[in-house]
């Protein structure tokens, strides 16, 4: 299996893992897109957020092959930078829109790169990385802000979604 | 690069991770739970640690078996959980291609609830773990600790990368 075929299939998983992103986005009311386990930690809104942006933003990095701190404050809520897009999340709908927008944007952008744009070092402050690590990078992000976001479903005193209910 | 190199890579660069949010739980906080029907932050840490140990025995007899095991002392489970990845990390670099696709099983009660390739349950397992370190991370405030660089600063260390 070459890059572009493991990329692939990393897609196509995401995918499904990104709809149960949207089923747990779903179970929030709006009132709760602020709600904070602690004074300082992440509301769900930021979490989202910040996901999502985040994906959006290292699948553009890949493409254009540079990742600077600039793009990585447009993915963090805590900075001036993140903030017009944490307005715009005004509702768990918008919520749930933006998230499958970014997703889709990122898929797109990685689904087209070549094996060759897939090999090629993209610059970052913490050392250059081939693109196929970004979408690594996005992957993983996922995978722990949405389990953090599980555990304040439960603060809330909701049943988070079955974590691997692909099916529906 | 394979996709056993790749998960390598990956475990490698998850490793310190793992190490860093589980020593930043306070010891005497072990029982917190968000909710009544969420795991106790002890069981989330025994779930990660024995989570290896049924990778181990998928990559050593390409079969596990999923037993509800009371925790041992937390630091036993630690001393455990670093062991154990360490000893994952070290065999997985030894095998060879058809090792790390041959079938395995997995088993509940006695029963083969899961049949497939070994690496894609050693992939599969990864990033469960990975839900449940974030999971955890969500505790650590609450439980009166602090959130380490995960992967990138955290309020609590905003100059660790």
């Amino acid at each position: 299996m070459n890059d572009k075929q493991r990329l692939l299939a990393q897609l196509d998983y995401f995918n499904m893992v990104h709809g149960v992103t949207l089923q747990a986005i779903g179970t929030l009311s709006n009132e709760e897109l602020d709600f904070r386990p602690r004074p300082g930690m992440r509301s769900p809104r930021e979490l989202i957020f910040h996901i999502y942006t985040q994906e959006k933003i290292l699948a553009e990095a890949a493409r254009q092959g540079r990742f600077d701190m600039e793009a990585a404050n447009r993915a963090s809520p805590e900075s001036d930078a993140g903030v017009p897009g944490l307005k715009a999340l005004a509702t768990v709908n918008d919520a749930r829109k933006y998230a499958a927008e970014c997703h889709q944007i990122a898929e797109d952008t990685f689904r087209v790169m070549s094996e060759e744009d897939l090999a090629r070092p993209v610059e970052s402050p913490f050392g250059p990385f081939p693109a196929s690590q970004y979408l690594a990078f996005a992957y993983d992000e996922h995978w722990h802000h949405r389990g953090q976001l599980y555990t304040y479903l439960r603060l809330l005193g909701k049943e988070p979604p079955n974590l691997y209910n692909y099916g529906s | 690069m394979t996709l056993r190199e790749f998960y390598l890579q990956r475990r490698q660069a998850e490793f310190p991770v793992f190490m860093r949010v589980l020593k930043a739980i306070s010891k005497d906080q072990l029982n917190y739970k968000p909710a009544e029907r969420s795991p106790s932050a002890e069981q989330l840490v025994w779930t990660l640690t024995t989570e290896l140990k049924s990778c181990l025995d998928v990559v050593i007899d390409n079969k596990a078996e999923w037993k509800p095991v009371p925790p041992p002392p937390i630091d036993e489970i630690l001393e455990k959980f670093e062991r154990w990845s360490n000893e994952l990390t070290d065999r997985v670099s030894k095998m060879d291609e058809e090792a790390w696709n041959r079938t395995a099983q997995f088993y509940v009660n006695g029963k083969v609830v899961s049949e497939q390739p070994v690496g894609t349950f050693l992939w599969f397992i990864l990033f469960d773990a990975i839900h449940h370190r974030g999971q955890l991370a969500a505790y650590l405030r609450p439980m009166g600790g602090k959130v380490p660089a995960i992967y990138g600063p955290s309020a609590d260390e905003p100059s660790k990368m």
